[in-house]
């Protein structure tokens, strides 16, 4: 099963490009915070939908789909319990509250 | 023009590959009388050489409540999944991921949906609350990996659309289908036997499937 780490960055970091045919399903994530403060991360998922009926011209989304406070010097994991159809269906992108080197993410994941 | 197995097939043939309810070569097929090819209207024929399967995978991200029409056929803007050629069939084994959709099958217009009922108003209507539901596929009905719908399109007959639909409450869906094509050529048998006419897999006109 796939992993990726990255750091706290308030810059969208990639998680995992996307898979024409395939959605992410996120498995777990895990947080390592040492940064001075407490970080907010938001999971992104992003796609230009196919025209449709109802929007022939879409635009570039960037959706939300979780997001999650750790506190300072705190160590965080969320399962797939916790996780529970959590599935992206374009690009996955982690982001910060803030960026710091000392805040480590790792998130696990599989194409389905 | 196409036929659904019941999903029952899937759970009860422990043996059976999905592609083993394919076409192969020996197989025959006899196509309706209603068809509008003369080539092919209401005679037999023999799949010669051994059929060649080809997959394609569609996939289409699209919004909650809303859906986006899919034509099969070779004209401008379709999947171009119809063939060039006379006396070659084209079966297809269509199957889908999982996901909150449905899927609509028809050939043009509200008169031609071949999964509706006899009354004027029980067509699938996707601005009905009810009756988008009338007909309809969920990806269950014939899954991704063991397709139970089959298409069959030879060349030049009218092209038939999906209409995939996905659900109301859903922020956007990804619609992934699977295609396998598995491509026939045909050689008729103009004198064929009673055990012939029986035998053979019938393939309706659209036509046939609706109005009563």
């Amino acid at each position: 099963m796939p992993v990726k780490k990255v750091t706290a960055n308030t810059t969208a970091q990639t998680i995992t490009t996307v898979e024409k045919h395939k959605k992410c399903k996120i498995t777990a994530i895990n947080v390592d915070n040492q940064h001075s403060a407490d970080l907010t991360l938001t999971l992104l998922d992003t796609f230009t939908p196919d025209s449709s009926h109802g929007v022939s011209s879409p635009s570039a989304k960037e959706i939300e789909k979780w997001v999650q406070t750790v506190g300072t010097g705190t160590t965080a994991s969320f399962d797939k319990n916790e996780l529970e159809g959590l599935e992206c269906l374009g690009t996955v992108k982690m982001k910060a509250s803030d960026t710091s080197t000392s805040c480590v993410i790792v998130v696990h994941y599989q194409w389905t | 023009m196409l036929s659904h197995l019941s999903p029952l097939v899937a759970r009860v043939a422990t043996y059976v590959k999905p592609e083993d309810l394919l076409l192969t070569k020996g197989a025959w097929v006899k196509f309706s009388a209603q068809h509008k090819k003369s080539w092919a209207r209401g005679k037999l024929f023999e799949v010669i050489d051994t059929p060649m399967l080809v997959n394609y995978p569609v996939s289409y991200i699209l919004p909650g409540d809303d859906y986006k029409d899919i034509d099969l056929s070779n004209a401008t803007g379709g999947l171009n999944l119809y063939p060039e050629a006379e006396y070659v069939l084209y079966q297809i084994a269509l199957g889908f991921k999982p996901g909150d959709y449905i899927v609509h099958i028809y050939i043009s217009g509200t008169d031609k949906y071949i999964y509706r009922l006899a009354e004027t108003s029980m067509y699938p209507d996707i601005s009905s609350a009810t009756l988008k539901y009338l007909g309809a596929f969920d990806p269950e009905s014939s899954p991704f990996n063991a397709p139970l719908l089959f298409l069959y399109a030879i060349k030049g007959v009218d092209p038939i659309y999906l209409r995939p639909y996905v659900l109301e409450g859903v922020d956007y869906e990804k619609v992934t289908m699977l295609f396998k094509i598995n491509k026939c050529k045909l050689r008729e048998i103009e004198n064929p036997t009673e055990e012939q006419l029986e035998r053979a897999l019938y393939i309706p006109y659209y036509e046939e499937l609706t109005g009563w």
